[in-house]
C-alpha cells in the first residue's frame, strides 16, 4: 500500500468520522431539546444554528473530506489492490452521495423553508413541526451514511495487509 | 493469538468511537455555540439547558463512556499480559496506549472536571445572575469543548495507526 493512499485514507475516515458525530449529535439530542422548548425558541435557536454553520472550519471538513474522498477513489482506481481498493471506492461514494448529496437534496431546501418563517402563528409552528420531523429523518440517513463511510475507510487501510 | 485480534478490535471500535465522539464536540465548537452566543442570553440559556438535559441518554453515553471502557481495556492488555506482539516493539505499543490515555484525559477527565461543573452552573442559573453565568460559560466551555473535540481526532488517528502497523507487524512475524 503506498503512503499517499494511506494518507487520504485516514484524512477520509477522521473526516467521515468527525461530519457524522455533528450529524449524531443533532439526530440524538440536539433537535430532540429544541422540539421541547417553546415552538419561537427552538425555531430561532436553529435558524441562528443554520446561519453559524456557514463557516470556513465546519465547510472545510464537510466538504473537504468530500474532496478527498473523491481524491481516494481515484487513487484507489489507478493503483488497484483487491478489497482494500474496493472499500475505499465504496467509502468514498458513500460519503459523497449519503453526506453530502443528502445535505443538498434533503437538508438544505428545509433550512431555506425554516428561514422563511417570521411571524410564529399556528402555519409557523406546523412548519417548525414538519421540519423536525423531515429534517431529523435526513439528518439519520447522514448519520448512518457517514458511520459507514468510516468503517469501509478504515477496513480499507487494514484489509490490504489482513493475514 | 486470540487476545491479539480481541485487542484489534478493541481498537477498532474505539477509534470509530473516538472520531464520532470528536464529530459531537466539533459541532459545538464550530458553529452550534456560534449561533446560541447570536441569540438574546436568556433564549441562548434556555436551548443549552434543553440541549444538556436531552444529551443525558444512553446512547451518547454509552459512545462516551464505551470508548473510555474500551480504552482501559487496552491499557490493560497492552501492558499487563504478555505474549503481545505489541509488547515487542514500543512503536506498536504507542498508539492504542497514547490514544487511549490522550482520549481518557482529554475527553472524559475534561468532560467531568470542567464541562459538566459549567452545565451544572448553567442550569442553576436564574433572570438575574443568568447573563453573567452564561457569557462565562460561552467562554470557558467552548474553550474546554475545543480541548476535547481535539484530543478525540488524535485519539482516533493514533488508534488507527495503531491498527495499520499492528496488523503489519503481525502478517512480518509469521
Amino acid at each position: 500500500m503506498d503512503q499517499l493512499f494511506i494518507l487520504l485514507v485516514i484524512l477520509c475516515a477522521l473526516g467521515s468520522g468527525a461530519i457524522g458525530g455533528v450529524f449524531f449529535a443533532f439526530s440524538n439530542f440536539v433537535m430532540p431539546a429544541l422540539a421541547r422548548i417553546a415552538p419561537a425558541e427552538g425555531i430561532h435557536a436553529m435558524q441562528a444554528i443554520n446561519v453559524t454553520v456557514l463557516n470556513r472550519l465546519f465547510l472545510g471538513t464537510f466538504t473537504g473530506t468530500g474532496w478527498v474522498s473523491i481524491a481516494a477513489i481515484v487513487v484507489a482506481l489507478l493503483r488497484w489492490d483487491g478489497l482494500g481498493s474496493l472499500c475505499a471506492v465504496l467509502a468514498g461514494a458513500t460519503y459523497v452521495l449519503g453526506s453530502i448529496l443528502v445535505t443538498m437534496r434533503g437538508n438544505v431546501p428545509l433550512n431555506n423553508a425554516l428561514m422563511r418563517i417570521s411571524t410564529i402563528d399556528a402555519l409557523g409552528e406546523a412548519t417548525w413541526r414538519g421540519y423536525v420531523r423531515d429534517w431529523t429523518k435526513w439528518n439519520t440517513v447522514r448519520t448512518i451514511a457517514c458511520l459507514v463511510a468510516m468503517v469501509l475507510f478504515v477496513l480499507a487501510l487494514l484489509l490490504p495487509q489482513a493475514p | 493469538m486470540t487476545v491479539v485480534i480481541l485487542l484489534l478490535c478493541a481498537e477498532f471500535i474505539a477509534a470509530l468511537g473516538c472520531g464520532l465522539a470528536a464529530g459531537v464536540f466539533f459541532a459545538f465548537s464550530s458553529f452550534v455555540m456560534q449561533g446560541l452566543k447570536d441569540l438574546p442570553a436568556a433564549d441562548g440559556i434556555k436551548a443549552m439547558n434543553a440541549i444538556n438535559s436531552a444529551a443525558k441518554k444512553p446512547s451518547l453515553m454509552i459512545l462516551l463512556f464505551g470508548t473510555a471502557l474500551l480504552c482501559l481495556v487496552m491499557i490493560v492488555a497492552v501492558l499487563w499480559l504478555e505474549g503481545l506482539p505489541a509488547r515487542a516493539d514500543v512503536d506498536l505499543v504507542i498508539g492504542p496506549i497514547g490514544g487511549s490515555v490522550v482520549y481518557l484525559v482529554g475527553a472524559i477527565l475534561v468532560t467531568q472536571l470542567r464541562s459538566v461543573p459549567l452545565n451544572n452552573a448553567l442550569a442553576a442559573a436564574t433572570n438575574a445572575d443568568g447573563p453573567m453565568i452564561w457569557k462565562t460559560y460561552l467562554h470557558d466551555w467552548v474553550k474546554w469543548n475545543h480541548v476535547r473535540t481535539v484530543a478525540c481526532t488524535l485519539a482516533c488517528a493514533l488508534l488507527m495507526a495503531a491498527l495499520v502497523m499492528q496488523l503489519a507487524w503481525i502478517v512480518v512475524s509469521r
